[in-house]
């Protein structure tokens, strides 16, 4: 653990991540996602076909074609469309909730598994709470109490979310505090706290981007469970997880409207993990030997 | 002498992100009946790699053997299958490692271990023996005291992780030799121990080796411990054996200057306190960049302009003293 | 014991609770206790400009022995003194203040330098306790990477694109930044190759000629200790068993373990081979550590003496201290 990265490193990883046709199906999709969100946030409808919150029931039903590539919804609303407006809002919750619980999460999880003892024990024990409780179930319950909206989605996924990466720092930070370098900074005469953060934190940091990868795909998962059960973005907003709630009902003779905003999800989802794994098979000595 | 190995123009060459390197190059090497080959060498310069392609465990499919032959009881190891592999490993040609933590499968007693080894042994030489039988746990009680662990019999009920490193070095070596093997590979056995153990652990296989009749590969980066057990000595550099003569011969008259500043670069019994030893200017070589001709030359002291030219061979310059220079 | 010396070590005890450890006996029975004797009453003094070295096989104490003077760890017991002051007690604050003179240079050339900073940052990094004057240090930095034989070009390298002998430079040039008094030097050329140990070695001794600094050189290779020391002490199971003059000490030892350990060192001459005495059993482990002298109980001249009492360092010679009933050579 603690590879260091330099350009290097930098090739070598990403010679391995070629080599694997998933981990490419993975950084395809990925980064399709993030491209798009980008793009709507900055261009906004322009970037569509078909005007999303238009309704115009003369289209209503309409299964896939080469004119509504996914269909159109009950309300003839263009699927595709409506799939890719809603792209920044998921990549917003995702990145969210991994990026802010990766940073609260590592940062405390450093320091308590660097100065160890009764401060170490205490944060232990609240980290266990957390994790203890089903992290949807908590995020559930947490979103009802605060109701709709995004933000609140994001809130809510936070609260079981960074106990996770709290623990994956203090476990590094109880490997890191054995070395010998850092030992040698205590020789130096470096202060506690310099010593954390100019030694554990960023030698803490890459096993956990690795994962925090990998996680970004859970994220998306749980923000659209929560979406689908309509504690997340309100309609008319487009949204994944709502989208497959609202075309439930349809689903014996228009499938598409369910189905294909599911299939969407599960792909990013899944593009992330495949990612994440591949970084993960990249950082491992064993395997590049 | 009857050779019991005899490795003849091997090279290995291994392919990884960084490059492809040259680990073993072009090796001839003869260990004779009864005969304890001492291996010398820096980091990198190929003596593990030797031993890993007699043993057949070279990393797959990183590692390729472009050329050469190791003859075995007159067959050739390097074409030989995985499965007929498996039956030479642990019984005509076994291995001990320095660190004995890793080969000790720490689940099972040691008893149980070197039982596996004995029973083996026993089938070859006719006869069926199970574990239960008074037989096998009457060798492995007996090889337990030949390797000096008081109180075998409980000690067979042990786990590896009980011991202590000399301890667990000497199960190592009764589970290399139970089997009676007519050759060792020891990879650095003594590296990880005390210098008092150490003492205890080369006499120990000495006499073992000696008694069970087998030859030795003894591989090292120190010099001095093969002076202490080895009958002749072969030095390593950069994958290339440089010079190989009996063990007196190397000591008392080193030929290579590699071999000659290798040993001018111990602290003397005799020296100055605190005087500067004598150095080998700049390091060993990265192997994906081995200098051309002779990969020694930018170092040496005799280095002249054909040595960057062409690799020296190893000739026999006095009887059975040979070296790989052109400049002695 | 002079009081103008530069470290002293009165009676230091470093104890550690074993839960956890575990050692085995010699025929393989789990020793239990409560207590590592790590460093079991140890005095040593250390003059200006002097190596002191310190030799002794895997259990002896003496990598405890290093963090407890550099007070990464603190003694249990018995008190430490730098330059005259007592600094046994002293806080984290305040011994920052002291560092700059007491450095270390750590074993493994692979662990001891931080993956993540590059090298001119790491020599940096004890000259920062000492002064905020961005010139100052890096023109330090650049005066002492030079002098351990690197080049400036090298210095925004990471460690990872330094050979071992290069990043053991590197941890001489950073212990050195500060000019320090004493340097710990704990194994530092053991996970090197023989070739470039001689380098580092000849580089040691070229900057204590130049800077005048104390070593307290810590190693399990007699023969590296006796090249590069002035005093030797012997260490056995958490004391020192012997102690003086290297020459003295290394041709007419005192003790029967240093004569043991001396006579174990394999002589690249083959025909020494026979020489080579050879000690019974293995080192006791520290948590049970042997009634009266430690050594009895593998020692061929013991007798019920030494397995009651425990023999006390004496000055038998000048300068030159041993801990046995029955010293040899006497």
């Amino acid at each position: 653990m603690g590879v260091s990265i330099d350009r290097r490193e930098i090739t070598v990883i990403l010679t391995i991540l070629r080599r694997d046709r998933l981990s490419i199906f993975g950084i395809a999709v990925a980064a399709a996602f993030i491209a798009t969100s980008t793009a709507v946030v900055i261009l906004g409808s322009k970037l569509v076909p078909y005007d999303p919150t238009q309704v115009n029931m003369m289209l209503a039903f309409q299964a896939p074609s080469f004119q509504h590539l996914f269909g159109t919804d009950n309300l003839g609303r263009d699927i595709f469309s409506r799939c890719v407006i809603a792209a920044p809002i998921d990549a917003q919750i995702g990145f969210s909730i991994v990026g802010i619980s990766v940073l609260i999460g590592t940062v405390l999880g450093s320091f308590s598994g660097y100065i160890g003892g009764k401060v170490d024990e205490t944060f232990m024990r609240i980290t266990d709470v957390f994790i203890s409780v089903p992290t949807l179930v908590l995020a559930v319950v947490v979103a009802v109490a605060l109701g709709p909206g995004v933000e609140h989605v994001i809130e809510a996924n936070l609260v079981g979310w960074w106990p996770v990466y709290a623990r994956l720092a203090r476990a590094g930070a109880l490997s890191l505090k054995e070395s010998q370098f850092i030992e040698a900074a205590k020789v130096a005469g470096i202060s506690r706290h310099k010593i954390i953060l100019k030694h554990v934190l960023p030698n803490n940091i890459s096993p956990i981007l690795v994962y925090a990868t990998l996680d970004i795909g859970n994220a998306i998962l749980y923000a659209s469970v929560l979406s689908y059960l309509g504690l997340g973005a309100q309609p008319p907003q487009a949204e994944w997880g709502r989208m497959v709630y609202d075309g439930q009902v349809y689903l014996v003779n228009a499938w598409w409207i369910s189905i294909i905003p599911g299939v969407v999800i599960f792909a990013v989802a899944l593009a992330f993990n495949l990612l994440g794994d591949a970084l993960r098979d990249a950082f491992d000595p064993r395997y590049r030997k | 002498m009857h050779p019991v190995l005899e490795v003849h123009d091997l090279s290995v060459v291994f392919e990884t992100f960084e490059g492809r390197y040259s680990a073993l190059n072009s090796i001839d090497v003869t260990i004779n009946e009864s005969e304890v080959m001492g291996l010398v060498g820096e980091s990198g310069c190929g003596k593990s790699t030797l031993a890993l392609a007699v043993m057949g465990l070279l990393p797959r499919p990183h590692a390729k053997v472009p050329s050469g032959s190791i003859t075995f009881r007159g067959k050739n190891l390097l074409s030989y299958t995985e499965k007929e592999m498996e039956q030479v490993r642990g019984t005509d040609i076994s291995m001990i490692f320095q660190e004995p933590l890793t080969s000790l499968d720490p689940l099972f007693t040691i008893g149980d271990q070197l039982s596996e080894t004995i029973q083996i042994k026993l089938q070859r030489a006719g006869g069926n023996a199970g574990w239960n039988s008074g037989k096998v746990k009457a060798e492995v009680v007996n090889w337990m005291k030949r390797v000096g662990l008081a109180d075998p019999e409980s000690a067979i009920e042990r786990y590896p992780h009980e011991f202590s490193g000399g301890m667990r070095q000497r199960v190592m070596i009764a589970m290399a030799l139970a089997a009676e093997p007519q050759l060792m590979l020891a990879d650095e056995p003594t590296s990880a121990l005390d210098v008092t153990t150490q003492v205890q652990i080369l006499r120990l296989v000495k006499s073992l080796v000696s008694q069970v009749r087998a030859s030795v590969l003894f591989i090292s980066h120190d010099l001095a411990v093969v002076a202490q057990i080895a009958d002749r000595v072969a030095v390593m550099y950069a994958g290339i054996i440089v010079e190989e003569a009996s063990v007196n011969e190397i000591f008392e008259n080193p030929l290579h200057p590699y071999t000659q500043a290798l040993l001018s670069s111990f602290p003397k019994e005799k020296s100055i306190k605190k005087s500067r030893l004598e150095i080998i200017r700049g390091s060993v070589p990265n192997l994906t960049h081995i200098p051309p001709g002779c990969p020694f030359h930018p170092r040496c002291q005799l280095m002249k302009e054909g040595c960057s030219m062409a690799r020296p061979e190893l000739r026999e310059i006095s009887p059975g003293h040979k070296i790989a220079c052109d400049r002695p | 014991m002079s009081n103008t010396g530069l470290l002293r070590l009165e009676g230091i005890v470093t104890h550690f609770p074993a839960k956890g450890a575990m050692f085995y006996s010699e025929s393989g029975a789990l020793v239990t206790g409560t207590i590592i004797h790590a460093v079991d009453g140890v005095d040593l003094s250390l003059d200006r400009n002097t190596t002191l070295g310190i030799v002794g096989e895997s259990g002896c104490g003496k990598t405890t022995l290093a963090k407890t003077i550099l007070l990464l760890i603190k003694p249990t017991s018995g008190r430490l003194y730098f330059e005259g002051r007592e600094i046994t007690n002293l806080s984290y604050a305040d011994l920052a203040k002291i560092r700059p003179n007491l450095q270390m240079i750590f074993q493994d050339p692979f662990s001891s330098l931080d993956p993540r900073m590059r090298a001119k940052d790491i020599i940096a990094e004890p000259l920062t306790v000492v002064t905020n004057d961005r010139e100052k240090v890096k023109k330090r930095v650049l005066e002492v990477f030079e002098q351990v034989g690197l080049t400036a070009d090298q210095l925004n390298r990471f460690p990872n694109e330094f050979s071992g002998g290069q990043r053991q430079r590197i941890s001489i040039a950073r212990a050195l930044a500060t000019k320090p008094k004493l340097v710990i030097l704990d194994e530092p050329t053991s996970a090197l190759d023989a070739s470039i140990q001689a380098q580092i070695l000849n580089l040691l001794l070229d900057i204590q000629e130049q800077y005048k600094v104390s070593y307290l050189f810590i190693s399990h290779n007699v023969s590296v200790v006796r090249h590069m020391s002035d005093r030797i002490a012997v260490m056995y199971l958490g004391k020192v068993v012997e102690e003086g003059p290297v020459e003295d000490l290394m041709s007419k030892p005192k003790h029967p373990y240093t004569s043991a350990l001396i006579s174990s060192i394999p002589k690249p001459n083959p025909k020494a081979r026979r020489e080579m005495a050879e000690i019974r059993g293995e080192t006791p482990s520290p948590i049970n550590p042997p009634s009266g002298c430690r050594y009895h109980t593998r020692c061929p001249f013991a007798t019920k003496l030494c397995s009651d009492k425990e023999p006390q360092l004496q000055e038998l010679e000048s300068a030159h201290l041993v801990a046995c009933h029955y010293p040899l050579n006497a």
